[in-house]
């Protein structure tokens, strides 16, 4: 079992939070975008706690930073851009995945069209790099600043990502004459009031007709080939650090304090 | 009967401007030459909805495995110009997306690469590349 941490720390550092949140919850990978911290500082934090032996997970893609409880030999990048960093998972003795992290574009600059033609190079660049390491055990994680329903998420030559593990499971699906390799995506499943779990992982009022106020802009969705080993029931957005709530008073983040994205914890059977 | 029908083309000239994406590739093959093959560029194109043309350039490590970085992209129509690309970084590395400009002429996208190729971020990524591929051979 390999535990991983996404959060967008909103240009802020939050080493102790998230040095907590990677002892309370035995944390392996630690994937962090808009982190404003040093690197090494935040290393130092790490090691210097019970979560000792982390490691930096050097690359390229300024956006996300990565530490790892294991070599970070294990987890070396294979292409990178601005906006993603696509790393081989390959832990000894375990099945190798490749890792998808990503921080996309805000609605603050590309339209919902422009960030759905990203999504069909940023498909297209998966399936290049899943031909190149010969299998499609693939998942995407990150702040994809759209929500799980959005073009750039469903359209099949986008990142073809659907709510239900039959549909999924069927591998593909063809569109003119052309196939496009599905995503499933759990957190679909995450919408809404249920007791105990924030109704998303984002936020945002904003006097328009139309507003979600919440949103799941952070996200982690896996091929079918790793459906089994993911499982949806322990896909966490979190809300608490330790006893220390990361909510105000009203349920929204507390975006002062901390972030105005919660973090999200899962785990994938390796 | 075929004959008797003419050729209503007119005489079809070649344009004298350089297309974009053979700029491209000449500034992927010097990238290699520039490193002794260490680093080679790689343009990638696609085609999308609308008859447009995206080109990524591409930094390859071939002893990494085949590392590859993303640096930029240009897109444009089937009129060759205006391109579309991205405004070059301008070291605010926090910022979410660089918005884009139009590139009307063929200096002028030569200036745009050039800029893009003489950045910090650029020669940050290409050093660092280089740094690694040496200590790994």
């Amino acid at each position: 079992m390999v535990t991983f941490l996404f959060w967008n720390t909103n240009r802020k550092s939050l080493q102790e939070e998230i040095r907590a949140l990677v002892q309370e919850h035995q944390v392996d990978v630690i994937i962090l975008s808009e982190f404003a911290g040093n690197p090494v500082s935040m290393l130092e934090h790490l090691n210097s706690g019970r979560s000792a032996g982390f490691h930096i997970a050097t690359g390229l893609c300024e956006r996300i930073r990565i530490f790892t409880r294991f070599s970070s030999n294990f987890f070396r990048p294979t292409y990178e851009s601005e906006w993603i960093s696509i790393r081989r998972l390959r832990l000894p003795a375990r099945l190798e995945i490749l890792v998808v992290a990503a921080h996309l574009a805000s609605k603050l600059y590309q339209s919902e069209d422009s960030q759905a033609f990203e999504c069909l190079e940023i498909a297209r660049t998966i399936i290049e790099q899943e031909e190149r390491v010969g299998h499609q055990r693939t998942l995407i994680v990150g702040d994809l600043n759209m929500n799980p329903f959005e073009k750039g998420l469903v359209s099949a030559n986008g990142l073809n990502a659907v709510m239900s593990r039959p549909v999924a499971s069927r591998k593909s699906r063809v569109v003119m004459s052309r196939e496009y390799p599905f995503f499933f995506n759990p957190m679909w499943a995450h919408f809404g009031d249920r007791v105990d779990h924030p109704p998303g992982t984002y936020y945002y009022d904003r006097s328009e007709h139309v507003n979600y106020y919440w949103n799941i802009l952070d996200q982690v969705i896996v091929r079918p080939d790793l459906m089994d080993r993911c499982d949806g029931e322990r896909i966490r957005i979190l809300t608490k650090v330790g006893k220390v709530s990361l909510l105000l008073g009203d349920g929204r983040p507390n975006y002062q304090s901390f972030s105005d994205h919660l973090p999200l914890l899962f785990e994938i059977q390796l | 009967m075929a004959d008797a029908i003419p050729d209503l083309w007119p005489d079809i000239e070649q344009t004298q401007v350089v297309p974009p994406i053979a700029i491209l590739r000449q500034q992927a093959a010097a990238l290699a030459k520039k490193t002794n093959y260490l680093l080679q560029g790689q343009v990638e194109t696609i085609t999308t909805s609308g008859g447009r043309f995206t080109h990524s350039f591409n930094v390859v490590a071939p002893s990494l495995d085949n590392y590859t970085y993303k640096l930029f992209w240009i897109e444009h129509g089937a009129e060759q110009y205006p391109v579309v690309a991205p405004t070059p970084e301008t070291g605010l590395s926090t910022r979410p997306l660089p918005r884009t400009l139009t590139i009307e002429s063929q200096d002028d996208l030569l200036d745009y690469i050039r800029e893009v190729l003489n950045s910090d971020k650029t020669k940050k990524i290409v050093s660092s590349l280089l740094a690694q591929v040496k200590a790994t051979t």
